[in-house]
């Protein structure tokens, strides 16, 4: 960290001291700015205000257990998280291959909510720091009713740690496919609302066209993914690449813009949602065809076995006694499993050590690299362009500091 | 242990949730072919490590003295050329002669392929060579690695703790570096009465003796209830 003594310097310019506690800022974000005037001249972001020393404390519990911690990275999205660190310890004990379908679906649906949800808060607050109120409230309203999917489901409206290495904590509740149907036949009308309010809007046009302009090239040395990668003309998505937990069975696009700017980045997201939709759509048609399917594995090695046989067979109750005290331990090795987060790649790279302890988790988040190219987006604009520039990265801090 | 070849060893397999033990790594699949070209430019200064890689990516190490040329290889004459840094993060294997490895992740836009650069050191002060000016990417995931395990990076322009603060002692993702904790403190109902369930009611209550919140209150018996007891 650096502090500041003197505000002004020889050369006349002045440091202006953006945060850690600024609205515009989406969490604990410090940015010292250097003007002229009202020209950024440079900006060095400041961050590990919210460090909590997640990827330590995972060291330090199981790999049952360590499921609770990552969702407290991204908290915006957390079965993305889940996921991707389910992913690499599936890797790592060699089921990847052995998921049932139903898990799979289930699995896609909470993503590509938390995927809506998330631009949904984007926007809210995106479209907030601009001057934009009104939007701000509908997505919140929008939002809750996905919030409201995760709580039938799993207990809980945010951090919802319902992914298990192997399949899923239990079968979703009967009444989730009318919840998620109803939340797809729902949002594209809501998208139009959010679209008629900003995007032929002449103040945000003004406020994000040609700003914070980020090229191809840049793009790629910085190493930004996600939303920010596909502004700037690169369509690069995980889901296409890579395919997991079964994408590769959707019918979807990915929406990319070649300008690079703000709005490109707005636009990007806008389409997202609309093909997030599309893949929820789907993917509830087949979570109708599967009801009673299993959704996790039987390997008593990874995940517990089911309650009834607990009760009736011997085995089952020392294999469920063995993944309590013990939990489950994978060879030794390592895993990388990266994922399409609402923010772009966001991977768990799993090093195990033959224990029943991961030897070192490491997350890499996609805003750590993303708001790397802050100051490359910012410099040489205007002060007031700077929330601008923030809000389009999309940051969270939770991930990045971890 | 010492059974005889061919005979099982009842209670190492056969027992329930036992830690399989894994004694050779499963194979390694064969590298591709733009492995091989990457072993056949540069010879001695690579190897392919025996490790369990259950993501399949393919997987070089690299001397520290030949990492920046690797990379600059891979970005600029490589086919296909590796034109982004997906990850960058560092271990800490504290057994081994080298204990600080560091990974790259290496990925090509043109045809969608991933190769895995790990890179190690050790000894009193541990550094490797920076790649800031091969990949901007790399500045904060460098810095990170210097904050968390004390690895020094030759050439980063601006080598800073980034996530712990600057006077900070210590790298905390060493593995001799304690993971720290704080006692829980409970709380004790001020001695004399019994206290009631509402909350904040605590408050009100006059302080009725000497001993205050921690101490060890004897238990209050009242006169009828001990009469009870008796005549029980």
């Amino acid at each position: 960290m650096v502090m500041l003594s003197e505000h002004r310097t020889e050369s006349g310019t002045m440091i202006l001291n953006m945060g850690p506690q600024h609205p515009s800022t989406h969490g604990v974000l410090r940015l010292l700015i250097e003007l002229d005037g009202e020209t950024v001249l440079n900006c060095m972001p400041d961050v590990g205000f919210l460090h909590t020393g997640i990827e330590k404390t995972m060291e330090a519990r199981n790999y049952h257990q360590a499921i609770v911690l990552t969702d407290r990275t991204d908290y915006l999205s957390p079965p993305s998280n889940n996921l991707s660190y389910i992913l690499s310890c599936e890797k790592l004990f060699g089921v990847e291959k052995e998921i049932p379908e139903r898990a799979q679906i289930v699995r896609v649906i909470f993503c590509e909510l938390a995927r809506i949800a998330s631009h949904l808060i984007w926007l809210g607050t995106h479209a907030l720091d601009l001057g934009a109120t009104t939007v701000f409230m509908y997505c919140w309203r929008e939002r809750e009713k996905i919030l409201s999917i995760y709580e039938t489901v799993s207990g809980v409206r945010m951090m919802t740690s319902y992914f298990r290495i192997g399949g899923l904590a239990a079968d979703v509740p009967d009444d989730v496919a009318d919840m998620v149907e109803g939340v797809v036949k729902d949002m594209p009308r809501r998208i139009d609302d959010y679209e008629t309010l900003l995007t032929k809007n002449p103040i945000f046009l003004d406020r994000t066209q040609g700003v914070g302009v980020m090229s191809r090239e840049n793009a790629l040395k910085y190493g930004l993914t996600g939303p920010c990668l596909r502004g700037s003309g690169v369509p690069f998505d995980i889901r296409k690449v890579y395919p997991y937990s079964g994408y590769d069975a959707y019918d979807f696009d990915v929406p990319y813009s070649n300008e690079g700017d703000v709005y490109a980045r707005y636009m990007v997201r806008m389409r997202e949602m609309r093909e997030s939709v599309r893949i929820v759509s789907q993917a509830a048609k087949r979570l109708r065809e599967t009801k009673g399917a299993p959704v996790k594995i039987d390997n008593p090695r990874v995940i517990f076995p089911k309650r009834e046989k607990i009760h009736r067979s011997m085995e089952s109750l020392i294999h469920h006694f063995k993944l309590v005290s013990e939990g489950p331990v994978p060879p030794a090795g390592e895993a990388y499993a990266a994922i399409e987060s609402p923010r772009g790649e966001q991977a768990t790279y799993v090093f195990s050590d033959g224990s029943n302890k991961p030897h070192r988790v490491r997350f890499r988040a996609p805003g750590w690299f993303n708001l790397q190219a802050l100051p490359n987006m910012i410099n040489d604009g205007l002060v007031a362009d700077v929330v601008a520039c923030i809000g389009s990265i999309d940051i969270v801090l939770g991930e990045i500091d971890r | 242990m010492g059974a005889a070849p061919g005979q099982s060893t009842p209670g190492t397999q056969t027992v329930p949730g036992q830690t399989p033990q894994v004694d050779t790594p499963p194979p390694q699949p064969e590298h591709p072919p733009y492995v091989q070209t990457l072993l056949d430019r540069f010879g001695e200064a690579l190897s392919i490590p025996k490790w369990n890689f259950a993501d399949g990516i393919p997987t070089v190490t690299v001397s520290p003295e030949q990492l920046r040329q690797v990379c600059l290889w891979l970005r600029d004459e490589a086919s296909p050329r590796y034109d982004f840094l997906a990850e960058l993060c560092g271990t800490h294997w504290p057994a081994r002669e080298a204990p600080f490895e560091v990974t790259y992740i290496f990925h090509s836009l043109e045809r969608h392929e991933r190769v895995r650069l790990k890179c190690s050191t050790g000894g009193e002060t541990p550094a490797l060579p920076s790649i800031v000016d091969v990949w901007p990417a790399a500045n904060w995931p460098e810095r990170e690695i210097y904050d968390m395990f004390g690895v020094s990076f030759d050439g980063h322009p601006d080598l800073r703790r980034i996530l712990m603060p600057n006077d900070w002692e210590g790298h905390p993702l060493r593995k001799d570096f304690p993971l720290g904790e704080e006692p829980v403190e409970f709380y004790r109902p001020p001695a004399g009465g019994p206290a009631s369930s509402l909350p904040g009611s605590e408050l009100d209550r006059p302080a009725s003796s000497s001993a205050g919140y921690g101490a060890i209150a004897p238990p209050v018996v009242s006169e009828a209830a001990e009469a009870q007891r008796t005549r029980e």
